[in-house]
């Protein structure tokens, strides 16, 4: 491999030698010092082999020793290709542009890419890196890497850590947010305990206070469920209790029997699109309607070069009306319907039973989702004074 | 002048075999080296005699070493050392 390469950086010519002992040259090369190597049979009397361009001229002289004849089949190598593109300066001058311009653009950071912002937005991070002249497009020389994260710390809200990495021409901010500390439990204040929707109490279980409501009793929202004053004196406290309700969430949507579906008509057009620098150019596309297949051939990303080259193929497509079969009529009904219920419920409810109802109209289906679930319906609400 | 050579090989020889010396250095011997079936290297021989896509043939010090298979490529031919690709099949001294 590496002798392949040194061969490749020095040039060399393929030759084949005919006679009726070729080897006998090959042979005599090697006496006088030239390097051979990749000799080849190409029939009786018929030998191929590499040597460099001054291992052939040396080669000339032995010709006649060995009584043999000796052509170059294929030029290969670096000096061979250079001296190809001197008769065409414009492709070499266009080379060295673009390699000149994929060097300067390689020192500027081109993508900026912020991660770990769950309850945070991303574009205060974008706006602090902006303060510190940091934007997309900044050469990464004039970057103060060090203390950039403490730096942007100072500059942003509810963030505990920042870690910036530089990756070729990219810029990978780290976040790690505050965990706000929980809410202290007033225990003094006294407190009822109320409904916080309509529901059913699924059970109850008083630590302070006194229960108000039963099992399988219906409330309402603000109903009281355990009162905070005592009855045998009078005394007021924060009531206390565990208490699980059953509550129902209904969600509804109708499905129309006709839809209109995209279908690839056959068509195909292949085209290429190149992203310098987020910026996109690709071929005009045929079509107007199409989907795309985008294969990447080129990243340079993978070699710290803000330029991406890729392959598509572009299907034309045309909408067309089809009717739908009642199971997947009923189907979608019952999806789009479950999805409308439990967009209500909260995320700490369980889920306890599910039934959907269908009501078939001139057109479609109206389905009906009811879902139960068990959740905690209790709230304290503080007594007033006096 | 070659009969005082022979008579210095089984000296050489003998202090070859004593202080567990290659016998490539002293005795001017070929080292044949061969990985599975598709690569042959042969070090300090006189040169190839024979060659072609099925068949080689190299001399050395001690007799000619012939090399039998097919799709043989000699990858490089350098002094004292060549090295044979392809698919070997028989090695056998002549």
């Amino acid at each position: 491999m590496a002798l392949s390469l040194w061969y490749s950086l020095r040039g060399y010519v393929k030759i084949q030698v005919k006679g009726s002992a070729p080897i006998r040259l090959i042979e005599l090369a090697r006496e006088n010092g030239i390097p051979v190597r990749g000799i080849q049979s190409e029939g009786p009397g018929v030998l191929t082999a590499c040597v460099t361009p001054k291992g052939f001229c040396m080669l000339r002289s032995l010709n006649r020793k060995a009584k043999c004849s000796v052509r170059i089949v294929q030029k290969s190598g670096l000096p061979f290709l250079l001296a190809g593109l001197r008769a065409r300066p414009m492709l070499l001058w266009g080379g060295v542009a673009a390699l000149a311009a994929l060097y300067l653009l390689s020192g500027r950071i081109w993508r900026i890419d912020v991660s770990g912002c769950l309850h945070t937005d991303e574009a205060q991070v974008i706006e602090a890196l902006r303060q510190e002249g940091v934007t997309e497009g900044t050469p990464i020389r004039a970057i103060d890497h060090s203390g950039l994260g403490n730096r942007l710390i100072l500059r942003t809200k509810g963030l505990a850590w920042i870690g910036v990495t530089i990756e070729g021409t990219r810029l990978l901010v780290e976040v790690v947010e505050e965990t706000p500390p929980p809410e202290a439990l007033d225990d003094e204040t006294p407190a009822d305990i109320v409904a916080t929707k309509k529901a059913m109490i699924a059970s109850i279980f008083v630590y302070e206070g006194v229960a108000q409501v039963k099992e399988g009793q219906t409330v309402q929202p603000g109903q009281v469920l355990v009162s905070g004053i005592l009855p045998h004196d009078g005394r007021r406290v924060r009531a206390r209790a565990d208490i699980a309700g059953r509550v129902w969430y209904t969600g509804k949507a109708y499905v129309s029997e006709k839809t209109f579906e995209f279908v690839r008509t056959g068509r195909v057009q292949e085209a290429l699109a190149i992203e310098i620098a987020g910026m996109e150019a690709a071929e005009p596309a045929d079509f107007e309607l199409y989907d795309t297949e985008r294969t990447v051939t080129c990243d340079g990303f993978g070699f710290f070069l803000p330029m991406t080259v890729s392959r598509e193929i572009r299907y034309e497509i045309r909408s067309t009306a089809v009717r739908r079969e009642e199971e997947e009529l009923m189907r979608l009904a019952r999806e789009a319907s479950f999805h409308k219920a439990t967009a209500q419920i909260p995320t700490d409810a369980r889920i306890v039973a599910t039934e959907t109802t269908y009501q078939r109209t001139e057109n479609g289906v109206i389905a009906i989702t009811v879902v139960e679930t068990s959740e905690n319906i209790a709230a304290a609400s503080p007594i007033p004074a006096g | 002048m070659k009969a005082a050579r022979k008579s210095e090989k089984p000296i050489r020889r003998g202090l070859t075999e004593a202080l567990d010396l290659p016998a490539d250095v002293l005795l001017d011997e070929p080292t044949v080296s061969v990985e599975g079936k598709r690569r042959l290297t042969v070090d300090n021989h006189k040169g190839v005699e024979e060659f072609d896509g099925e068949k080689l043939t190299v001399k050395t010090s001690i007799g000619a070493l012939r090399v039998s298979g097919s799709s043989l490529v000699l990858e490089d031919l350098g002094c004292g050392s060549l090295l044979l690709t392809g698919t070997i099949r028989s090695i056998e001294w002549m």
